[in-house]
């Protein structure tokens, strides 16, 4: 990508958004401002790719920083709640979009809301960055600056909150 | 129950809670490929040259590949503007067969350049393509011969190479400006090579020790004084008859 190379931006990009985008929509709870963060952080990844280092660490790692630092940077400007209950009438519009027309869709979606609600900030950074951005422990370690160690043993206390909170899911 | 930890994803369901929209994502790649572009506008322009160099030089190797193999299927005559293809095409076949097969394609092109000399001499006697050809001719004569005997090939290769070359040999028989097409030297392998061929063929007559050891003369003027035809009527070739010419001169 860093050469211009069409199709691994393409490519990336087609890896990355769904994740991306998953992300922020949990973290800021509204479809509109993930949507908004998620086009921002791909332009950005354009500007700054030049400047990524192999040399100083692995791509994923040094993207993920610059997507939480520009979220750090979107609460920063907006002062808004990180974390609040997801948008009103989002389920409803899940239902029309074409992601979710039936009602299992609507219920599972109110659930990982309610999930999300259940855990600590440090489990639900942890969750965040482990199965929506699929991340693995050495790089949420290297991107929070916690022991590989620390992780796996906060992963399996929280190990039966993901259990029960989806277990319908 | 989807087991998370052995995994390391969302069940489908959560996943899909959290995905963005369809039109979203196409809108967004649109954008971000269009930016992505004019970001790395010499990117595209490099690959863009080195496709059409690659294309170009693609295409110009198959239109060559393509004419030599019509001009080797086809036989194209020495004069013809495809016969540097031909013989370009004979390199190629001759570097990259087996060293048993080596022989046998000499063999074959030693035949090929007799009969290019043949038609060659009949259409146009003062060409001066043909000293040249006479010089490949022997040259494909004694290497063919020399293969076979470093290959030391089986009864059946060396009866089925012997024949080709000897089918080389006789119409190889015919003078050139009063001298035999083959030299001495190239005859004299192939009697090395095909003892039991060499003994059959009328050339070798010449190759007795009376044929001119020179060889073909290189002069532009070199004329065909017979062909390999057979003589009507007669039933005897008519490179024979020049044969016994030949000795009947040297005897006199």
């Amino acid at each position: 990508m860093k050469r211009g190379d069409r199709k691994a931006a393409a490519a990336l990009y087609d890896e990355f958004l769904p994740k991306v985008y998953g992300f922020l929509y949990t973290r800021t709870g509204k479809r509109e401002v993930a949507e908004d963060l998620a086009h921002d952080v791909f332009i950005k990844l354009i500007e700054r790719v030049d400047g990524f280092d192999e040399a100083r660490g692995g791509f994923v790692v040094w993207f993920w920083r610059m997507v939480r630092n520009m979220l750090v940077d979107f609460y920063r400007k907006k002062k808004e709640v990180p974390f609040s209950s997801f948008e009103e009438g989002a389920v409803e519009a899940m239902a029309v979009d074409g992601r979710g027309p039936d009602l299992d869709d609507k219920l599972r979606h109110e659930k990982l809301i309610a999930f999300l609600g259940t855990l600590n900030d440090g489990d639900r950074e942890l969750f965040e960055y482990r199965y929506v951005a699929e991340l693995s422990y050495a790089e949420i370690a290297a991107l929070t600056g916690k022991t590989e160690g620390s992780l796996r043993v906060a992963a399996l206390r929280i190990k039966g909150k993901i259990k029960q909170g989806l277990k319908d899911v | 129950m989807f087991n998370f930890f052995n995994h390391g994803k969302l069940p489908c369901g959560a996943r899909k809670a959290i995905a963005p929209r369809k039109e979203f994502i196409k809108e967004t790649r649109i954008a971000f490929l269009a930016v992505f572009g004019a970001a790395h506008p010499g990117a595209r322009a490099r690959f863009t040259a080195m496709a059409r160099s690659f294309i170009a030089g693609g295409a110009i190797v198959a239109l060559f590949a393509g004419m030599s193999v019509y001009a080797d299927t086809t036989n194209v005559a020495a004069d013809s503007p495809l016969y540097p293809l031909k013989r370009l095409g004979e390199s190629v076949q001759l570097a990259v067969a087996p060293a048993s097969q080596k022989a046998q394609l000499q063999a074959t092109f030693a035949a090929r350049r007799a009969a290019e000399i043949s038609a060659l001499a009949a259409k146009n006697p003062s060409s001066t393509q043909i000293a040249g050809l006479a010089r490949d001719l022997n040259d494909d004569v004694s290497n063919s011969a020399a293969a076979a005997t470093q290959a030391n090939l089986t009864d059946g290769a060396l009866d089925q190479f012997c024949g080709r070359l000897a089918s080389a040999v006789a119409s190889s028989s015919f003078i050139l400006q009063g001298r035999p097409l083959l030299r001495i030297e190239a005859l004299a392998r192939f009697r090395d090579a095909c003892p039991t061929s060499a003994a059959a063929a009328p050339a070798m007559d010449v190759a007795t020790g009376t044929a001119p050891d020179a060889g073909i003369g290189t002069s532009a003027s070199m004329t065909a004084t017979t062909t390999a035809t057979t003589t009507p009527g007669a039933g005897i070739p008519a490179w024979r008859v020049r044969r016994i010419e030949i000795r009947r001169g040297a005897g006199q």
